[in-house]
């Protein structure tokens, strides 16, 4: 910033909407650079998605943790948190923003940070593998519940699982419900959790189920490598056509093998969809997909809303670093708007 | 082969990991961890002289036994190892083809 120019910060207000990852990185850089933060949270409680979460990949850290360390960032005194207050809509307001909420006056913000985050794909639309139907059908999210909860919430019938399928690619790259994009993170979290599976039953044989294996990220590839190799995770490449349950609840799936090119089947105790993030509401949507960008190379400004920027999984899936860096970039997108204004 | 009504009736092809016997691809991986990383790339088979061998043997670290008594020629590889100086992950493949030879005939279903 130009010493000579009177910087912005401390007059300036800036609105973040969403209390996941990217919001709390974004309120704690901006409030760093003094400025007075709302900081918006439709749930009771700061985190978002990160609450539902045991082990992040890939280093395995604890999701409790890292959802400690973001709030100790957060807990400044220039940040006004609004826990169990969503945001209705905003409105352009005296060259910034009017930010309607659920109770009372609308606040007035110099610019907004919307990070309102992602929902999971609903399971029971791919009705094939009867998700709501069989008891031992179960999703990635319902899994990382029952890490949590721990390792006897896994047995079946008092023992431990014979076997157990992870399915890729549930709810992604799928035209039948309306999905073409990838999730980017079921892959991994789909190798993640294998490898729990198998830390906690050695002798349970695992299979996943994917289409094409997308390790993209930083140690992502490395961990795949051990979950086949450490752990005699095995991967098939094939989609599960169809799953139904037998006698003893256990549940048969059919598949193809398409390196074999030979048909499969197996019956296993739990079938783990990896199902994959589509795009939650915001009060900036007017329809259900994720947020698009005046300059999608460069920054994460909303189309037509200058000083509104967008942070994390509201524009696309997003791991946790990148959804922490996302919310930071914002906020300097944020400083400088309001330097150009002056 | 025909049968005497004109119809032909196939060997079923299906997998059933049920009845799997992984008794070779047991023993052979847990000698040689890395055989299970395969990416079935399809490079060792692009390279190979005999085109039969290792081709056979598509490096599948899960073939079951029933699968392996299948791949007649595995006994034809020269184990010049070209495979394995192309192998992404590093797999040695001639050592692998040598170890599934061995155990294939100690389970009396000799290739």
């Amino acid at each position: 910033m130009n010493p000579d120019k009177q910087s912005v910060g401390k007059r300036n207000t800036v609105a973040v909407i969403g209390a996941g990852p990217a919001g709390l990185s974004a309120a704690s850089a901006l409030a760093a650079l003094d400025f007075e933060v709302h900081l918006f949270e439709k749930e009771s409680r700061e985190g978002g998605k990160l609450n539902q979460y045991h082990q992040l990949f890939p280093a395995r850290e604890s999701a409790s943790e890292v959802m400690g360390e973001l709030l100790i960032s957060v807990d400044k005194e220039n940040i006004i948190r609004h826990l169990g207050l969503g945001v209705n809509s905003i409105k352009p307001s005296d060259g910034g923003w009017a930010v309607h909420h659920g109770d009372g006056e609308p606040i007035r913000s110099d610019a907004v940070i919307v990070a309102t985050g992602f929902d999971f794909f609903d399971a029971r639309l791919k009705e094939e593998f009867g998700y709501g139907i069989y008891s031992r059908v179960i999703t990635s999210v319902d899994l990382e519940k029952k890490l949590n909860e721990g390792r006897e919430t896994l047995l079946h019938k008092g023992t431990d699982p014979a076997a157990i399928a992870f399915v890729h690619c549930v709810g992604s790259r799928d035209e039948q419900v309306g999905v073409s994009y990838c999730s980017r993170l079921c892959c991994i979290t789909g190798i993640k959790q294998a490898i729990e599976m198998k830390e906690l039953f050695p002798e349970t044989k695992v299979y996943n189920f994917y289409i094409d294996m997308r390790a993209f990220g930083t140690g992502y590839e490395e961990l795949y490598r051990k979950a086949q190799e450490q752990y005699g995770v095995r991967f098939i490449r094939g989609r599960v056509s169809e799953a139904s349950e037998d006698a003893e609840c256990r549940i048969r799936l059919k598949a193809e093998d398409t390196l074999m090119s030979r048909p499969l089947k197996v019956s296993v105790d739990w079938l783990v969809l990896l199902v994959g993030m589509r795009p939650g509401c915001s009060p900036v949507q007017t329809d259900q997909s994720f947020l698009g960008s005046d300059n999608p190379l460069t920054g994460n400004a909303l189309p037509g809303m200058p000083g509104v920027y967008s942070a994390g999984c509201c524009s696309g899936p997003m791991s946790i670093p990148e959804s922490v860096a996302s919310g930071r970039s914002a906020a300097f997108q944020v400083i400088d708007h309001l330097n150009s204004k002056q | 082969m025909k049968n005497r009504f004109g119809f032909e009736i196939q060997d079923n092809r299906q997998i059933d990991l049920d009845l799997a016997d992984d008794r070779v691809n047991d023993e052979v991986s847990a000698i040689i961890r890395a055989w299970r990383s395969c990416l079935k790339c399809g490079n060792c088979a692009a390279v190979c002289p005999e085109g039969e061998g290792v081709y056979k043997l598509d490096l599948s670290a899960f073939l079951d036994l029933s699968a392996f008594q299948k791949l007649t020629g595995l006994d034809k590889c020269y184990l010049c190892g070209k495979c394995q100086l192309v192998c992404p992950r590093g797999i040695p493949t001639r050592f692998v083809i040598m170890q599934v030879i061995n155990y294939m005939k100690e389970y009396g279903k000799a290739v």
